[in-house]
């Protein structure tokens, strides 16, 4: 009766402590808000007082950074600030272009709008076609998307059309062998020229025949454009030119807008053709082109190009980049900032110097400084740049995706735009509906994963918890001799790579593997089988396998409980155990009521980090299940998927990463909150020291 | 007459004590053994694994007994060092991997352990106004999933074109001291304030009361912090495998590498004894380093779970 009393009250201490975080979380954000303001307003106003105060230099000096110090004679102080200004400024107005994508305060609009096609610029290379420019804008007006809107996308098609080529000269040279193909963004490829071009065959070649001199660009996006130069003329003509479905049954192009071959005199008498194809009716399309009969070309001019039309976009400008480079400047705007106040700080500290008659320091003494009272600049630098560049901006890049509809690799190369969206990812999250790809997978799955990370949480602590101190007692036994041997050989357990020791266990466990042959047994105890492929297994599996992972998480876990648990062991004042005895209390008894106790309060913190850890604890499940048998057809979380391991396959193998992003946030939250609301209880519970 | 009485009584319990104490005694041993026994038995079978052949001679898949069938003792490392390219459906360049992994391992120790102890030194004994803003912010963000941020270093690295590269690779692996320097500054704290105020009266400024006494008397945990450092690309392979890429096979490093063989893309189950003996040889290296640095780790475990 005592103990269910005792589960009771600890339960509702537990719903009591949440309350609390929740009230408390409140309140704190309101009082933290009104705190801001008032804090940002005295802010102001002492720097209003400051600038009042400070010296004619030091006052121009909020400008023209650096000019305080230099007025006080601190020259290299000053100069420093100085360029450190100039460098910003040229940053922010007059940097280049990098993978075509403005940098600088450029940079910042564009990260708010994520680009679109209209401000795609041009490309100098137009320049040697300049005189055929307008032939090209005239092909390219008017074309259609496959909304029908009318893209004003001559920029683009200029930009595009202008740097591609087809070498036809290296085919001249090398009948049958490679010519170079480029759209003119990501792919260059090099086909395999024609097999011999018979004047009997038919003028087009099945996708069948072809399959080897094949080349998939890979989704490209429409209008799709190709520029043929050669220096003869090739009879190219519309008739000649064959879209055939993957199945030789021919599709045709759409020749509705202005699809099809224009022919036009290039540059220096070569001779030009522009394919456009604006719209295509169907996917994995075959074109294949061959040159006229009489062409000398004829063996080297036939070739095949495939390509998936998945989409039909015409976004040019690489919203990715965008997203990236506007996080990078305003990094950089708020270093600069934190550079700009330490200057005003530094030359009204001057200013104050020299009013009270001292000399303010110069620079040689500054460098001292990084030795003495600012050695902590020195030491936390350089791990500060890393962890910004590598864990700061990541992972507030990885939160702002989760705000946008980011969810393949074409929007990363340039080939579609990324938008905002806002909170809809966390709305359709809960909104059930089929069509949006997070909803789907996100939303109908999200209580499962979470319920089963939560289970899998609280069980694997627990029982390695309590395995890991049992086992420890049993070691610290004053009977066992060699503890050290004992000792070592679970600490060899420890010291194998975990990866190496589940993936062991992984193969132990399959079912023909050893340990069924043994016992003569055939469960497949990881559901490894392809049978368990499509999902939708039976529950007596699903917690077959459940259970197995955490039997196995204790033969990975228990060793590290049992080597703290040793040690604090070994710690607890003897005259405690003397004391005990001497009061005539027997071995069950001390115990009871006193190594438990000690145990359980030094090894709270662990307790709860390891808890906390569990609830991340990526190897163990990806190791042995991968996730475990999925929930259904096509569904990506599986039944002994964690929210990482989830969040794990829906980026890396879907490339959803909105949706994984979003997962990963909502973990955070999750575990931010189960942290606050323990660290405060434990905080309060160790003061009570009520364990004496 | 009283005497007798009083003493006999106390002659049985004492003997019957004793009996149960060796009753105890044994049933403790007994436990011992099998707990130990169980722990030890998969390492066991990987290693007996390693010895394994097929029936031909050559390797052999996921063996369906306890014993191999068939032994070599050299064939499967043999076939382990010597191959350098495909083999069966996948591909094992083990040397190339072991020599990455060495590479990878020194230099992300080195940067690492320099980093983690600077980190862990100032927030424990420096004082400085932020120091309290900067603890709360690297407990906020070492509470994000580390995929997270993975996804993102690896496109951010791709934009300047530095995947597939190991140096990125040591660059991700050094970043973390930003976070994980804990156990570092539970262990300074330790050390006494009086200690660091003395130094500072005889005239010593931060620099040399850093490297002239902290250090030194901090080996234990320097050697800690290598020894984590140092182990830790032996093991990771997910953040290795998503910055190293699919097709760099020869810039793997192990743990990217036997993960490929079993399972992914790759993979090809009829390799498993050498698969076995590619995780021995990876196993005896860390686990030596382990038992050789034993007393470090154990002091560096304890200090940083007993706050």
């Amino acid at each position: 009766m005592g103990v269910l009393k005792k589960i009771g009250n600890f339960l509702v201490k537990c719903v009591v402590a949440i309350g609390n975080f929740f009230k408390r979380f409140g309140l704190g954000i309101y009082h933290g808000l009104k705190s801001f303001c008032k804090g940002f307003i005295n802010w102001f106003k002492r720097f209003g007082k400051r600038f009042k105060d400070s010296s004619t230099p030091t006052k121009v000096g909020h400008f023209v950074m650096g000019v305080g110090n230099i007025a006080h004679k601190q020259y290299t102080r000053g100069i420093i600030y100085l360029l450190v200004e100039i460098l910003f400024f040229v940053f922010m107005f007059a940097s280049p272009k990098a993978s075509g994508t403005n940098l600088g305060f450029k940079a910042i609009g564009n990260f708010f709008t994520l680009g679109d096609a209209e401000t795609m610029d041009v490309d100098t290379g137009v320049s040697s076609f300049g005189q055929d420019y307008e032939e090209v804008v005239k092909y390219g007006n008017g074309l259609v998307d496959e909304n029908g809107k009318v893209i004003n996308t001559t920029e683009s098609i200029v930009r595009s059309a202008v740097r591609t080529n087809i070498v036809l000269e290296k085919a001249m040279a090398n009948p049958n062998k490679y010519v170079t193909a480029s759209d003119g963004k990501y792919n260059t490829q090099e086909m395999i020229v024609d097999k011999d071009f018979n004047a009997e065959k038919p003028d087009y070649y099945s996708y069948a025949e072809y399959e080897e001199g094949a080349i998939n660009f890979g989704k490209i996006s429409l209008p799709y454009l190709l520029w043929i130069e050669c220096d003869d003329e090739i009879d190219l003509e519309l008739a000649d030119f064959q879209v055939k479905a993957g199945d030789n049954a021919p599709v045709g192009l759409d020749e509705t807008g202005t699809s099809g071959i224009y022919e036009r005199k290039g540059s220096e008498g070569r001779h030009s053709y522009l394919l456009i194809v604006n719209s295509i009716s169907g996917r994995n399309l075959q074109l294949s082109i061959a040159a006229a009969a009489e062409a000398k070309y004829a063996e080297a001019t036939a070739y095949s190009i495939g390509f998936d039309s998945q989409y039909v976009n015409t976004a040019v400008d690489n919203s990715f980049l965008m997203m990236l480079f506007g996080v990078f400047t305003i990094a950089i705007i708020v270093i600069f900032l934190m550079v700009y106040f330490n200057s005003i700080k530094s030359a009204y500290a001057a200013d104050l110097e020299v009013r009270e008659g001292k000399v303010p320091q110069n620079f040689k003494q500054d460098l001292k400084d990084f030795l003495g009272d600012k050695f902590h600049l020195t030491l936390l630098l350089p791990a500060i740049v890393f962890m910004v560049i590598f864990t700061i901006i990541p992972t507030v890049f990885m939160i702002l995706i989760s705000f946008s509809d980011f969810q393949t690799l074409t929007q990363m190369s340039g080939g579609k735009l990324i938008n905002w969206v806002g909170l809809n990812n966390f709305f359709s999250l809960f909104a059930g509906d089929a069509s949006n790809s997070i909803s789907k997978e996100v939303g109908m799955n999200f209580g499962g994963v979470l319920l089963w990370t939560f289970i899998w949480a609280i069980v694997a602590t627990i029982s390695c918890y309590f395995g890991g101190i049992l086992l420890a007692l049993l070691l610290n036994k004053k009977e066992i001799k060699g503890k050290k041997f004992w000792r070592t050989i679970f600490i060899l357990t420890i010291a194998i790579p975990q990866f190496i020791s589940l993936l062991v266990m992984r193969n132990l466990l399959t079912a023909k593997g050893p340990i069924n042959t043994l016992f003569g047994i055939e469960t497949d105890w990881l559901a490894q089988s392809s049978a368990y492929a499509g999902g939708n297994v039976g529950a007596g599996v699903i917690w077959r396998v459940r259970i197995t992972i955490l039997v196995i998480n204790l033969w990975i876990g228990i060793p590290y409980t049992m080597l703290m648990t040793s040690g604090i062991l070994m710690n607890i004042p003897a005259d405690l155990y003397e004391a005990a005895t001497i009061d005539g209390a027997n071995k069950f008894q001390m115990f009871r009521k006193i190594t438990l106790p000690y145990i359980i309060f030094v090894t709270t913190p662990y307790l709860i980090s390891s808890f906390i850890g569990n609830i991340t604890a990526f190897n163990t499940i990806f190791l042995l299940t991968g996730g475990g048998p999925s929930k259904g057809t096509g569904v990506v979380a599986g039944e002994t998927d964690l929210l990482v391991t989830w969040l794990y396959k829906l980026t890396i193998d879907n490339q959803l990463y909105n949706a994984g992003s979003v997962i990963g946030i909502l973990t955070f939250i999750i575990t931010s909150m189960l942290t606050l609301i323990f660290y405060r209880n434990s905080k309060a519970y160790k003061e009570e020291d009520t364990f004496q | 007459m009283m005497n007798e009485n009083i003493s006999a009584p106390k002659q049985e319990k004492f003997r019957s004590y004793r009996t149960i104490r060796n009753v105890s005694t044994v049933i403790s041993y007994v436990l011992l053994s099998i707990l130990a026994f169980i722990w030890v038995v998969p390492i066991l079978w990987i290693i007996l694994s390693s010895f394994a052949v097929g029936e031909n001679g050559g390797m052999t898949s996921v063996p369906s007994t306890f014993f191999p069938q068939h032994w070599s003792f050299t064939k499967n490392y043999q076939i382990l060092f010597t191959t350098n390219g495909a083999i069966g459906a996948t591909n094992l360049y083990f040397p190339r991997w072991f020599l990455n992994t060495i590479l990878v391992s020194i230099f992300s120790c080195i940067l690492s352990t320099i980093f983690t102890l600077a980190v862990a030194y100032v927030m424990s004994k420096l004082k400085f106004s932020w120091r309290k803003t900067y603890l709360n912010i690297a407990m906020i963000i070492g509470l994000f999933p580390g995929f997270m941020s993975m996804i993102a270093i690896y496109y951010i690295l791709k934009t300047f074109g530095l995947t597939g590269s190991l140096f990125a690779l040591i660059l991700c692996y050094s970043s973390g001291a930003g976070t994980g320097f804990y156990v570092a500054k539970g262990f300074f704290d330790v050390i006494p304030n009086a200690l660091v105020e003395s130094a500072k009266l005889d005239g010593a400024n931060n620099a040399q009361i850093f490297w002239h006494i902290i250090l030194p008397m901090s080996k234990p945990i320097i050697i800690y912090t290598a020894l984590m450092a140092f182990t830790g690309p032996w093991m990771d392979f997910i953040f290795a495998k998503v910055i190293l890429g699919d097709t760099n096979v020869d810039l793997w490093t192990v743990s990217v590498g036997l993960y490929s063989m079993m399972f992914g893309k790759e993979q090809d189950p009829t390799i498993f004894s050498v698969f076995a003996a590619g995780c021995v040889c990876v196993a005896v290296p860390i686990v030596t380093l382990f038992f050789i640095l034993q007393r470090y780790y154990v002091e560096g475990v304890t200090a940083g779970a007993v706050k």
